[in-house]
């Protein structure tokens, strides 16, 4: 019972009201009738016998014993086809209005699929853009009126969210500014100053290097959703000219780079299509190994564009592929730290991914390293 | 040269004009919108330092003010915003560069150079960054004696990059300068040959001389020890 649907629900509790009254209807028809026709024969046979002389039927007395038996059989015979007319009609009405229970109550429900499909689109747009018709039937505005308080309070936070980090990485800009200054102005100011006083300067340099790149990445990734994806973006130049960027770290890793690039574009931003491929990349390249292979490849399918980068690195262990794209992961804490990552590439990867509306997943490859896969729609909807 | 910096934190407005002075340079110095009107009225400078978020006038006033009488004075923009729109406000409204918080000392300086030598390195013929060197005359492009093979386009983008030394070139500012706006799908046709040029000159001097900063453009740099 719990898996029918309403229309069908409705339509069952219709069919079986109906069965009942028309049940009901019937016998006492039927109990009346009957009692009525009875009382009709037994006032024939009895006038008959009383009031014999006015009478003027002709029946000639010998035939009067048969004559009163063809009456009685005449009469219940009636009774009978009565019955079953009844039942049948009972039969026809209650199937009839089930089939029209089945109907009306289809259009009745016409605000609820409604409802469903506006709060199927929830879940396919964002939390922003989408909210529930408040003008429908009365049972559903209230609902709707709900839904859409909730859906407000959870954009709200999630923006509070997205918005935090960018705060916070705004108001680090102008200390890490005065910080940087100040000390390369001692730097140049001191430049016979002792060993040890340098080679601090250094590391704070070194530091405060990493604290602007995590803000930078920090402030892009906020900003994200306010970036126009309007730009149609040729991705072989694309692809060729991020692997000119990425060269002379090819050069130093000993990594050999190869491409496979089809003439196909999208459209989105530039930036940032630019900014995952070229995390991608980077990536396949640092945690490479010495001597290793880069393959880059871009394709259409259908409406999709396919850009796959694989490496022959040591490989991703498998307990943390589902965790590499989330921010601040790292597979091995210590060397991503000496490759002066912050731990956001594939975060944004994944961000940018998902704001074409496309998607980003990594495979460990069977000849050994990963393969990084991301799917594109080549239009923006 | 004299410059202004215009920048409300004490702290960097200082250190600022010290680099400044000790690269050579005179600077000014005021830290709210409104002196900074009054003194760009009654002073003229060689460079306007200019920070947005500033107490009384923001800096986006004061140089559109700046830029009702006067078109030619450099203004390079010092943010803590750094969202590409408020580039493209900042540049709009009459600035010249814009370099976000924080930056390295050596980076301002460098645009800051870049701003003010212009006119004097166009009249000079031969252009150089390392060891590369660029004849504007006979637009040949060399590495010790040894001439690079360019494209007409290519020769066009090195010369455009070279005059530009220490600031990132947009492909915007490539399209306008060196492809005459008789481009059709830009970001395409420039990284074709942009990657090219990038590949002759690495495979010519050993490394590349030409690198892409994301969001801001193109720098040409010599080799780094």
């Amino acid at each position: 019972m719990k898996k029918l649907s309403f229309q069908w629900r409705i339509t069952l509790m219709t069919a079986l009201l109906i069965a009942g009254a028309c049940i009901c209807l019937n016998l006492l028809l039927y109990r009346s009738g009957a009692t009525g026709m009875d009382d009709l024969g037994g006032f024939v046979l009895k006038y008959q016998t009383e009031n014999a002389e006015v009478l003027t039927i002709e029946i000639p007395p010998e035939e009067m014993n048969g004559f009163l038996k063809q009456f009685s059989q005449e009469i219940c015979d009636a009774k009978i086809v009565f019955e079953r007319v009844g039942w049948c009609l009972t039969a026809a009405v209650t199937l009839l209005s089930a089939a029209i229970a089945y109907f009306v109550s289809g259009r009745a429900l016409q605000p609820l699929r409604q409802f469903t499909a506006q709060a199927e689109k929830i879940n396919q747009e964002s939390l922003e853009r989408v909210r529930l018709d408040e003008s429908a039937i009365q049972e559903f505005r209230q609902l709707s009126h709900a839904v859409n308080g909730m859906l407000d309070r959870l954009a709200h936070s999630f923006d509070l969210q997205r918005q935090f980090a960018g705060n916070a990485a705004h108001e680090l800009r102008t200390p890490l500014a005065l910080m940087q200054t100040k000390l390369e102005l001692f730097c140049e100011e001191h430049a016979d100053a002792d060993a040890e006083t340098m080679q601090m300067a250094a590391f704070q340099m070194e530091q405060l290097d990493r604290l602007s790149a995590l803000v930078r990445t920090l402030l892009s990734m906020s900003n994200l959703q306010s970036v126009s994806r309007t730009d149609e973006i040729p991705l072989a130049p694309l692809a060729e000219e991020i692997l000119t960027d990425l060269a002379p770290l090819a050069q130093e890793k000993q990594v050999t780079l190869r491409q496979d690039c089809e003439e196909v574009s999208m459209v989105g931003s530039d930036a940032l299509i630019y900014r995952l491929l070229f995390n991608l990349i980077e990536n396949a390249i640092k945690y490479n190994k010495t001597g290793g292979t880069v393959f880059v490849s871009v394709k259409q399918a259908d409406e999709n564009v396919i850009l796959e980068v694989a490496d022959t690195g040591s490989g991703i262990p498998k307990d943390c592929m589902e965790h590499i794209f989330e921010p601040f992961f790292r597979v091995d804490k210590s060397r991503s730290r000496q490759m002066g990552g912050v731990g956001l590439g594939l975060a944004l990867v994944r961000e940018i991914a998902l704001l074409h509306g496309g998607s980003v997943r990594a495979e460990v490859r069977a000849e050994g390293g990963t393969a990084f896969r991301v799917v594109l729609p080549r239009q923006q909807a | 040269m004299r410059f202004l910096v215009v920048e409300d934190e004490k702290s960097l407005r200082e250190d600022i004009a010290k680099k400044l002075r000790l690269s050579g340079y005179e600077a000014d110095t005021c830290e709210d919108g409104e002196s900074a009107r009054f003194l760009l009225s009654v002073e003229r400078y060689d460079l306007v330092l200019l920070d947005l978020n500033l107490p009384k006038t923001d800096g986006l006033t004061v140089l559109r003010e700046l830029r009702k009488t006067d078109q030619e004075t450099p203004v390079l923009i010092l943010s803590a915003r750094s969202e590409i729109s408020d580039k493209v406000e900042g540049l709009d409204a009459g600035a010249n560069d814009y370099l976000s918080k924080p930056f390295h000392l050596a980076e301002l300086e460098a645009r800051v150079r870049s701003l003010t030598r212009r006119k004097f390195i166009q009249q000079d013929v031969c252009l150089s960054c390392g060891a590369l060197r660029f004849d504007s005359r006979s637009r040949t492009a060399s590495v010790e004696g040894q001439t690079i093979p360019l494209t007409r386009k290519e020769s066009g983008v090195l010369e455009y990059l070279l005059l530009h030394q220490g600031r990132p070139v947009s492909q915007e500012e490539l399209i306008d300068h060196v492809w005459d706006g008789s481009v059709d799908s830009f970001s395409n046709s420039i990284r074709v040959h942009m990657s090219a040029l990038r590949k002759k000159l690495r495979t010519a001097l050993g490394y590349d001389p030409i690198h892409n900063r994301i969001g801001e453009g193109y720098v040409i740099e010599g080799a780094r020890e």
